[in-house]
């Protein structure tokens, strides 16, 4: 103990003096390093896992298959013809999902419409929507657990999502004519996307009373949502797994949905990437799987747009969505397919067989089924945090947690440096006689201008405060004349103007100062490092994005010794362009090799939704944290 | 006159003799039958079999296991023994699991040839009842007092016991249920307990699980002869897999006792000694192991009818026999 933590005077610890000495040099090694580590986290050989099934109970595809017949492929037909006469009347929402319902009972599940109403953000634009959902009841069982199979109208990139429909209409014909159900099945279909899923769960949980729902069955247990644009046959599957907060599901039911599509010769590949080939170079391989952990942090960061699995994550329900690819622009997609056609030569002789068409996907989601349905309890054996880099392999915690360790340790020993030094070089070079006076001095400066600091630190905090707040609290009729660039930049000036402000207040006296800027960093630094790395462990990838954008400009501003104005104002344009205002608005438009961002509207408006609906953190950690770091870093730069 | 007289004397005499020749033969036949009986009932051999079949896996993909324990109990049931003398446990409902494609079924084999679970069955311990306090309760005779008949072990020092056991295993345990374990220690010292009590004269103790010669190792009564399908470090592995239904419906130790048995009846003069003949590791994929050195007798001397089946040691007799009480005991 006594290594560690005495620090009496001349008689420090061994280890304290050690990290006294370097601590001016290391914190940006460490950095550097938690970078570097996530660098390497796309290399193959250093972290991957194979993946493999940790739930005994499972038995992925090890059934034959009974989904195709007769009767389940005339059940599409009758979906079609009760949507065709729904949608000829020109009607959407409750029409079209009456006319669902109506098919669902004639399967003999228990059906009901539910027309829901929800806001935007909060108390901002009346939206309305249906959902629609059967229930397929055990027939040996208690409908104590239940399975769902959900389905948004529309899909990701805003297509109807009829084949998903119609296939649901073919697996409730086969579910209802079978007698090995454990569970219930729910097949729900949502015309408002994730939206009006979360309005069905809390409707199904109980939590809402404006439209409640009174055709339950019991707890869900695990969910799969269907995407199929209009298309004859799909050339690659998507598999989606993250959840609106950064939750994921267990990491037994992606290999599980995996197996089941690799048996059917059609793999599900996360976000629709194809691995690249064996034979390709290792550069080829390493940028694959980045642009794969890339998108996987997007995903997983900011939860928008992620799927109709997402809001059954938060419940605790494992869910992932489930996404057919017509027509891949991808080429190894496209080399892939080539392949399975040269493997099926004859897709007419046996269309049943081929992979992409009804049948096979069908086959895959009644492989699911059953595995999911011989489930005893929750999916509890294998990993709920993990990271994907391929199709075929797992990064465990354990692997990428250093990196927000290290980065974590590179404020953590800053703000040591920083509350530790004894005040600026001159005050440690010098005549070392009168050294012990003049630390004295520096300390009463310091007990001096602590009040100060927290002062700067509550104030801009407040700022960030009125922020998060402000849309909660401002008359919506404000807000829906408002656009939010509009209202984004008016509080860039704000903030602006009142740096400036604190600024001009403690520049003033320069002789006698008030604030002394290594005890702002200092502190800020320690509440940065414990938010990022309580963060990691919930959602690494959002942690990581706030190191990028809040973290690393704190541990680099005034990094170097300050003497003119110009470096002033370059570490200010520095920082402005690391400010909210700038990374959202580049985000938004610059495509960065992905799929570009599909907001529908501004990335602030976005995450503020999110906020509203789903509880999640993105909107209050940009306004709480985010942007107050970034304004005391600026304040900071501006202090003598 | 005289003659007359004479004659009389004579026939008096032969018919006194007689008489008397008459006694004497009753007499000797008398305890000529005693002997007989003393003899017939202290016989060396066992006078009634019991079995314990006992299956610890819960949850559906152990269906294996069920399927293991009930192909035992048709077996032997087939060879003899009534429900009466027959204790099976079984830790989970197959037949009736929601999952069961063939609901009220029990399959052993991909074909379905034969449905163990058809009629006649008597599950005396089922679900939950199926503890190690239970099993080792049954063993012991230490039931409680308001246990059923069924459900208790009514063995004598003249029954030969068959228990058989299958789940999953490890080291020295089995484990019950997915929630508690019995030990080799355990097992060895219930035994031992009904060595005491004279509640065996000999015990074939057979186990297919993992490691499942572990489980043997540590008894230490007289008569008890052990089979165990895996050696220590191995696993036991299942056979067939049934793609309807979906799990595995048999193991292979198991199987390929069945497989012997299909020619086994009950008049056969198979013996121990040909059915560990037959053990093949090859097939088996693990490495079968037997213990004899509790055991008395030779395996080659050893019927499997003896604890498989319930032959009677049966004596046909034309004249009746006086069993009272004290004569059996004189």
């Amino acid at each position: 103990m006594s290594f560690v933590l005495s620090a009496q005077g001349e008689k420090t610890s061994p280890a304290l003096r050690m990290a006294r000495k370097y601590s001016a040099f290391l914190s940006y090694p460490l950095a550097v390093a938690g970078i570097a580590w996530l660098l390497l986290l796309p290399c193959s050989d250093l972290f991957w896992r194979p993946a493999y099934f940790s739930e005994n109970a499972m038995l992925p595809g090890q059934v034959k298959p009974q989904f195709g017949s007769e009767s389940h492929l005339a059940a599409m037909d009758r979906m079609d013809a009760a949507l065709s006469a729904s949608l000829h009347e020109g009607s959407i929402g409750k029409q079209r999902a009456t006319a669902v319902a109506e098919v669902f009972s004639e399967f003999g599940l228990d059906t009901e419409v539910q027309e829901i109403v929800y806001d935007e953000v909060p108390r901002v634009g009346q939206h309305q929507g249906t959902n629609v959902h059967g229930i397929l009841r055990a027939p040996r069982s208690d409908s104590v657990e239940a399975l769902v199979i959900a389905a948004a109208w529309t899909t990701a990139d805003n297509q109807t999502n009829i084949n998903a429909v119609r296939l649901m209409a073919a697996l409730a014909q086969y579910a209802s004519e079978q007698v090995y159900w454990a569970k219930d099945i729910i097949f729900v279909v949502t015309d408002s996307g994730e939206l009006g899923m979360e309005q069905w769960l809390r409707a199904y949980h109980g939590h809402q009373t404006q439209s409640p729902l009174y055709v339950r069955s019991g707890i869900i247990q695990a969910a799969l949502s269907l995407e199929f644009p209009p298309a004859k046959t799909y050339q690659n599957m998507g598999l989606y797994v993250e959840g609106k907060a950064g939750q994921l599901p267990n990491l037994d039911m992606v290999n599980m949905m995996q197996r089941v599509s690799r048996i059917e010769h059609l793999p599900a590949n996360f976000h629709g990437m194809v691995d690249e080939t064996r034979r390709a170079s290792m550069w080829k391989k390493y940028l694959r799987s980045a642009q794969l952990l890339l998108r996987q942090v997007r995903s997983q960061a900011f939860g928008s747009l992620v799927g109709v699995h997402a809001p059954f994550l938060r419940y605790r329900i494992d869910a992932l969505t489930l996404s057919g690819i017509a027509k891949d622009n991808d080429p190894i997609a496209r080399m892939a397919q080539q392949q399975r056609e040269l493997f099926w030569v004859e897709p007419v002789m046996a269309p049943m067989l081929a992979p992409g068409t009804v049948h096979s996907i069908g086959r895959s989601c009644e492989r699911a089924l059953r595995s999911l349905n011989n489930l005893l309890e929750h999916f509890h054996q294998s990993f709920f945090f993990y990271i994907l880099p391929a199709n075929r392999n797992y990064i465990s915690i354990g692997d990428y947690i250093p990196a927000a360790g290290l980065m974590v340790g590179s404020l953590l020993l800053q703000a040591m440096h920083l509350w530790w030094m004894q005040g600026p070089s001159e005050l440690r070079s010098g005549d070392p006689r009168t050294r012990i006076e003049r630390i004295n001095k520096y300390y009463l400066l310091l007990r001096r201008t602590i009040p100060n600091t927290m002062g700067i630190i509550l104030r801009v905090h407040l700022l960030g405060l009125v922020l998060l707040t402000l849309p909660m609290i401002v008359p919506h009729t404000v807000l829906t004349n408002t656009t939010s660039t509009a209202y984004l930049f008016t509080f860039a000036l704000a903030s602006i103007s009142m740096v400036l402000h604190i600024a001009d207040t403690y520049w003033a006296e320069a002789a006698r100062p008030m604030v002394e800027w290594r005890q702002l960093k200092a502190l800020v630094q320690l509440y940065v490092a414990v938010t990022i790395a309580c963060l990691s462990v919930m959602n690494f990838s959002l942690a990581v994005a706030l190191f990028a954008v809040a973290g690393l400009p704190l541990v680099l501003t005034r990094a170097c010794e300050i003497g003119s104005r110009m470096q002033r104002a370059v570490g200010i344009l520095l920082l402005l362009l690391a400010s909210p205002v700038c990374t959202m608005t580049l985000g938004r438009n610059v495509a960065l090799g992905l799929h570009p961002l599909d907001f529908t509207s501004s990335p602030f408006r976005m995450f503020l939704a999110d906020f509203h609906h789903f509880s999640s953190l993105v909107y209050p950690l940009v306004c709480m944290i985010y942007w107050p770091v970034n304004l005391l870093c600026m304040i900071i730069v501006l202090m003598p | 006159m005289n003659f007359l007289r004479a004659l009389l004397h004579i026939a008096g005499i032969f018919l006194t003799a007689y008489i008397l020749t008459a006694e004497v033969a009753q007499a000797a036949g008398a305890h000529n039958k005693r002997q007989k009986i003393a003899q017939f009932l202290d016989t060396e051999n066992h006078t009634n079999n019991w079995a314990v079949l006992v299956c610890t896996s819960r949850f559906w993909f152990n269906y294996r296991h069920i399927a293991n324990t009930l192909s035992m109990y048709r077996t032997v049931k087939r060879m003899g023994i009534p429900d009466s003398h027959i204790i099976l446990m079984l830790a989970d409902d197959m037949a009736c699991n929601p999952r069961n494609c063939y609901p009220a079924t029990v399959f052993d084999h991909p074909q379905k040839t034969t449905d163990l679970y058809g009629d006649n069955v008597e599950v005396d311990y089922r679900g939950y009842e199926v503890t190690v306090e239970n099993f080792i309760r049954l063993l012991t005779g230490r039931v409680e007092a308001q246990t059923p008949r069924n459900k208790r072990l009514l063995s004598d020092d003249k029954s030969n016991v068959f228990i058989y056991m299958t789940g999953h295993g490890g080291e020295d345990f089995l484990k019950f249920q997915d929630a508690e374990e019995v030990n080799s220690y355990d097992i060895a010292d219930a035994m031992q307990q009904m060595w005491e009590k004279k509640r065996y004269r000999e015990i074939l103790f057979m186990i297919d699980t993992c490691q499942a010669n572990t489980m043997y190792s540590k008894f230490y009564s007289p008569n008890v002869l052990s089979i165990g399908s895996s050696d220590k470090g191995e696993n036991s592995y299942s056979y067939f897999y049934d793609h309807d239904i979906g799990v595995s419906v048999i193991d292979r130790f198991t199987y390929y006792n069945l497989d012997f048995f299909e020619s086994v009846d009950m008049s056969s003069r198979h013996t121990m000694a040909d059915l560990i003949g037959t053990y093949n590791t090859s097939l088996i994929h693990s490495n079968p192991g037997v213990r004899t050195d509790l055991y008395a007798r030779e395996l080659q001397k050893t019927y499997l009818t003896d604890f498989f089946g319930a032959v009677q040691e049966v004596e046909l007799t034309a004249e009746p026999f006086p069993i009272g009480l004290k004569q059996a005991t004189g």
